[in-house]
């Protein structure tokens, strides 16, 4: 009963702070698609200058190919273009990509064994030229392609051969499938979504930091409001007042979770043309593992949290806890924590957030037992953190100040 | 053979903080029913001695007895439920309203059972003297005096058997301080325990049935308010006190 009487309090508490209501909720169901709705608007106000120069006159019609293409794939990925055609320029003021369709480029082109030079000049530091760089090379490969496939045609004329010139051009050609652990055949649809899954693991680390934030908030509030002594003069045992605590800053926490999965919907949402795909089911898990995550991290501060002295040193155990989350959620982007040496796995696994990405890894691997299992690593932690929490807990560090 | 019935008993106590030595022994004996007031000049250990009292801060040496339990022995928390504490900058939950303040601790003291609860509210509102519409707002609005009186109204109203307040009428005017020590002496005459500390030994001449003179970390005597002034010749306990505490002093 205790239990709850002090989980009413925080939450009430809570609750009436709307400033840090509107950050809890607003900040993780806003931050990200607002991240991703800003970048896209700045880069659709953006306009990229390219030019094309043709040095002779033959060259002028594909010189305008190239630029009508160029536009169709910079508006494609929502970038303005301002693409001008006309002959060689001596000074490349105000622009970001220059491409100079040389003397000979015509000759070449129409030939059936010369190298068809082209230049392509490149702004530096530019973001925007950069992809129109990419744009227009990605345009003069397709010209490539089908320049090539003209001149095997032709050359298979000339040889009075009949062949299909893909199987000249593209001789070996790669027919990708994939599988699970266990070897039964995964569609590629499960590749995608676990890519998807490696940013959701990244997306862990904002789970975190609100439960750390609250229950430091929670335990060294009480102090700092001057209100810690009358607490532990109540009946109240230790471990029910850390329960207590634990409950509220997990039922806050689990909000911002949920605000977190939202907002993390949208973004991919917003995001969509980069493939990254998301299925209900990840997104069940995410929101599960994400509320056991916020139960195991508000947990496993506990024990630290209550033996500061002071709210800035209780401070400082947030930050080195929310830090070593981010060490291991990013780590999770790049590498598979599943797969590494015994030695950097004991130490790893010894790190609870470990187990939160090791819990989505192994969903998007079709490894449910192994999911479960990690789940319930978490809830052990979290089991063992309050224990140590109420055995290791001094009111005599709460009520002093640091000397 | 000593036959007075012990509220708390502090033999030899001692506390070191750091490594300073905060109580150096500390000999006290409260008897039930009675207001005692602990006087000593700032920083003497007063607080220190009321939270070595209560199991806050853990005893380095010595014995202490609390309403028959020592602080920490397995059943401290159902004692704790006979205890009201103040502490000198005890605060309240500024977010909460005043009646949801008292609520908090009266569930805590009830153990949840919310009729009973819902009594300590009523009896603490009462206590607080404040009007139902004060008591409803949030406490993050209240003058100082209302916060105060709040506070001694929580810690009052399950009507502990040991009630510990530390300069309980600070930041009090004097209509609510008088109100307060009318209060107190009620709350004795119906048989409770008050442990006061003040600075105001003029208000201690008017409650206490006994006063401790504490100085640097020791209790330099023990009496009732008359027998102090007959002991140190003085017409009141600031003389007295003043007398009690004098020789040479090392300042911390």
């Amino acid at each position: 009963m205790s239990i709850r009487i002090i989980a009413w309090k925080e939450i009430i508490d809570l609750i009436r702070d709307r400033r840090t209501l509107a950050a809890t909720v607003l900040l993780p169901l806003f931050g990200m698609p607002a991240l991703a709705l800003v970048a896209g608007a700045l880069a659709s106000v953006q306009l990229v200058h390219v030019y094309v120069a043709y040095s002779e006159v033959q060259s002028k019609s594909i010189a305008e190919k190239i630029a009508s293409q160029t536009i169709i794939k910079l508006r494609s990925q929502g970038l303005k273009a301002q693409v001008i055609v006309g002959p060689p320029l001596k000074n490349l003021t105000n622009i970001d990509v220059y491409l100079l369709l040389p003397k000979g480029f015509y000759e070449n082109l129409t030939s059936i064994g010369r190298p068809v030079n082209v230049y392509l000049r490149v702004l530096v530091g530019s973001v925007s030229a950069s992809t129109a760089r990419n744009v227009i090379k990605g345009v003069l490969n397709d010209l490539s392609w089908g320049l090539a496939y003209k001149r095997v045609e032709k050359l298979a004329q000339r040889a009075n051969i009949t062949l299909n010139p893909w199987n000249v051009l593209v001789p070996v050609r790669v027919i990708e499938g994939f599988y699970r652990p266990g070897g039964a055949p995964a569609p590629s649809t499960q590749a995608e979504v676990a890519t998807t899954a490696r940013f959701i693991e990244l997306g862990l680390f904002f789970v975190v930091n609100p439960a750390i934030v609250y229950i430091t908030d929670a335990i060294l509030g009480e102090k700092e409001r001057k209100t810690i002594e009358s607490l532990l003069m109540t009946p109240t045992s230790t471990w029910k007042l850390l329960a207590g605590k634990l409950v509220a800053s997990s039922l806050i926490g689990f909000v911002a979770a949920m605000a977190d999965t939202a907002g993390l919907l949208v973004y991919f949402m917003l995001l969509a043309r980069t493939g990254l795909k998301i299925t209900l089911g990840l997104i069940a898990l995410h929101a599960t593992t994400s509320a056991i995550l916020v139960f195991m991290t508000a947990s496993t501060v506990i024990p630290f949290v209550a033996r500061s002295q002071s709210v800035r040193a209780g401070q400082s155990i947030a930050v080195i806890f929310t830090s070593l989350a981010a060490v291991i959620y990013f780590a999770a982007l790049l590498v598979d924590l599943s797969k590494l040496p015994l030695m950097v796995k004991v130490v790893l696994y010894s790190i609870p957030f470990t187990h939160a990405a090791l819990a989505i890894h192994y969903y998007i691997l079709g490894m449910k037992l192994r999911t479960l299992l990690h789940e319930l690593i978490m809830l052990a932690f979290t089991a063992a953190s309050l224990f140590a929490g109420a055995k290791t807990f001094s009111s005599e560090k709460l009520i002093l100040y640091e000397r | 053979m000593d036959k007075k019935v012990y509220a708390i008993r502090m033999e030899k106590v001692k506390k070191i903080i750091g490594k300073k030595v905060i109580l150096k022994e500390i000999n006290l004996g409260i008897e039930r029913g009675t207001v005692h007031v602990l006087a000593g000049p700032n920083g003497a250990g007063k607080t220190t001695t009321l939270r070595v009292m209560l199991g806050l801060l853990k005893a380095d040496d010595g014995r202490i007895k609390v309403l028959g339990a020592s602080p920490g022995d397995s059943h401290w928390s159902k004692v704790r439920r006979l205890i009201g504490y103040l502490p000198e900058d005890a605060s309240l939950y500024d977010r909460l309203t005043g009646i949801e303040n008292l609520y908090y601790y009266a569930m805590l003291y009830t153990g949840g059972k919310r009729e009973e609860a819902l009594e300590l509210v009523r009896n603490g509102a009462k206590i607080s003297g404040l009007s139902k519409n004060v008591l409803e707002k949030r406490t993050g609005g209240y003058s100082k005096g209302m916060k105060r009186r709040l506070l001694i109204a929580r810690t009052l109203m399950h009507k502990p058997l040991l009630a510990v307040l530390d300069e309980p009428t600070s930041g009090l005017d004097i209509r609510s301080a008088i109100n307060v020590r009318r209060l107190l002496r009620d709350l004795a005459r119906e048989g409770s325990t008050l442990i006061v500390t003040t600075h105001n030994l003029l208000e201690a001449q008017y409650i206490a049935d006994q006063v401790s003179f504490i100085d640097r970390g020791k209790v330099v005597c023990t009496c009732n308010v008359n027998e102090a002034l007959d002991m140190f010749n003085a017409n009141n306990l600031e003389e007295a006190f003043i007398r009690a505490t004098e020789g040479p002093r090392n300042e911390h």
